[in-house]
């Protein structure tokens, strides 16, 4: 059988795109290993594009307001959302759970970790995946699985660090998988990513649990990634089947997307 | 030679464009793809040969830099290359809403093969719900951006031949 040399010419090349594909799936470090390379180029470009409009930001405030004023106002909206962050996420979680066994056992329990403040340079230039791009990396201390929040509650982790550049999976996109508890009830579930909308759903939350909408969804700790009592989201809908083990619950993340600032990594 | 390099600078120019500009931008909603607008136009004016090779270099760049598999987005980009190219050979037509409707065509072609891939190697759970939630805006913005895109081409090569 004789082939048209246009369509071998395109079978040679979609066969070569095929195989890359295999390959790279069984050796998932091979593309960060080539990206790593790229982004000491992409990431400069990036940073100076965020350098460039936060310049130019700042001199059209700079004609309403002083520099002063701006200093403080930088200083303490950080110290606001760490306040609001720890309230939100550490306080009311170690008020519900854990204020009576401190009293009983003379229990102190001092806060685990710190917050480190970071920004975001580049968000995800296509819509297949939900991811942004820090402005630190492995030289200024992040390392890959490190949880990022904001004030909001839990935005992401770590998953690939470059020398001065870190990507982070948000908690939204469907590779992201939590572990989470319902905090009123103490049932535990994975949060899993929908990838559309920006919900979020939880799965494996067994039939029996007595959950409803409006209940609130924190970080079980279990696994050790993800520090327990972050705040997550708030159930919004909820579908029992008497049929099946688990029900379906969709989860709202406490964190807006589409517009995220002031953000901190976890350092244990 | 000279087509090679003016090729070389337009990827380069776009493939910033799309990392900084357009990944600069937060939005909850699609953003325009910028390499397949550049792809669609390179494969119309130069044939299917130069748009296959066009689509796997700007396909393999993407997937590097952007993509968690190689070969993701180059597969798409190589079948979308010669398509448009080969397109062109048979279908004689020089009206850049002809041109737009190819964009639009493509636009959901690639859609098709990204959701297909990404659900065959576990990267997403539903073919159909990516699909849907993903083609109908990036159509949209696509085809919005590529009309001003087409039209400057147009203007820039019919001065062009006059010289």
């Amino acid at each position: 059988m004789k082939i048209h040399p246009k369509i071998f010419f395109l079978i040679t090349f979609l066969f070569l795109s095929f195989i890359l594909l295999s390959v790279s799936s069984y050796k998932r470090d091979i593309t960060p290993l080539l990206r790593e390379k790229g982004y000491a180029v992409i990431g400069f470009l990036q940073t100076a594009s965020l350098g460039v409009k936060m310049r130019l930001a700042e001199f059209l405030e700079d004609i309403h307001t002083s520099e002063k004023l701006r200093e403080e106002n930088e200083v303490l909206k950080a110290e606001i959302a760490r306040l609001l962050f720890k309230e939100k996420s550490y306080y009311e979680e170690i008020i519900s759970s854990n204020q009576r066994l401190k009293e009983l056992l003379g229990f102190k329990k001092e806060q685990p970790y710190q917050l480190l403040p970071t920004e975001v340079i580049a968000y995800t230039p296509h819509n297949y995946f939900k991811t942004v791009v820090l402005g630190e990396g492995e030289k200024e201390g992040i390392e890959k699985d490190m949880v990022v929040v904001n004030a909001q509650g839990l935005v992401g982790k770590v998953i690939e660090v470059y020398p001065h550049q870190a990507k982070v999976l948000l908690a939204s996109d469907e590779a992201s998988k939590v572990g989470v508890r319902v905090q009123r009830t103490g049932d535990v579930a994975i949060l899993q990513g929908k990838g559309e909308r920006g919900i979020c759903e939880l799965k494996y939350l067994l039939g029996k649990a007595s959950v409803e909408v409006g209940d609130r969804v924190v970080t079980s700790g279990l696994g050790g990634l993800f520090p327990e009592g972050i705040l997550v989201g708030k159930i919004s809908q909820v579908r029992k089947n008497p049929n099946q083990l688990f029900q379906e619950v969709e989860v709202v993340p406490s964190v807006d997307f589409g517009k995220l600032e002031e953000l901190f990594l976890i350092k244990k | 030679m000279k087509k090679t390099i003016i090729f070389i600078v337009l990827i380069f120019v776009v493939f910033v464009l799309q990392a900084v500009l357009i990944g600069g931008v937060q939005t909850r909603w699609s953003k325009p793809d910028l390499p397949l607008i550049l792809l669609v136009l390179w494969a119309w004016r130069n044939g299917w040969k130069r748009g296959l090779l066009a689509g796997f270099a700007i396909g393999l760049l993407e997937d590097i830099f952007f993509f968690p598999l190689l070969g993701l987005r180059t597969f798409s980009l190589v079948l979308i290359g010669f398509l448009v190219g080969e397109a062109r050979e048979r279908i004689y037509q020089e009206n850049v809403i002809f041109l737009l409707l190819v964009m639009g065509v493509v636009t959901v072609l690639n859609g098709v093969i990204l959701s297909l891939w990404l659900s065959i190697f576990h990267l997403s759970s539903s073919f159909l719900g990516k699909f849907i939630s993903l083609i109908f805006p990036a159509f949209l913005y696509n085809c919005l951006l590529a009309f001003p895109i087409f039209l400057a081409e147009e203007a820039f090569a019919k001065k062009s031949s006059r010289f």
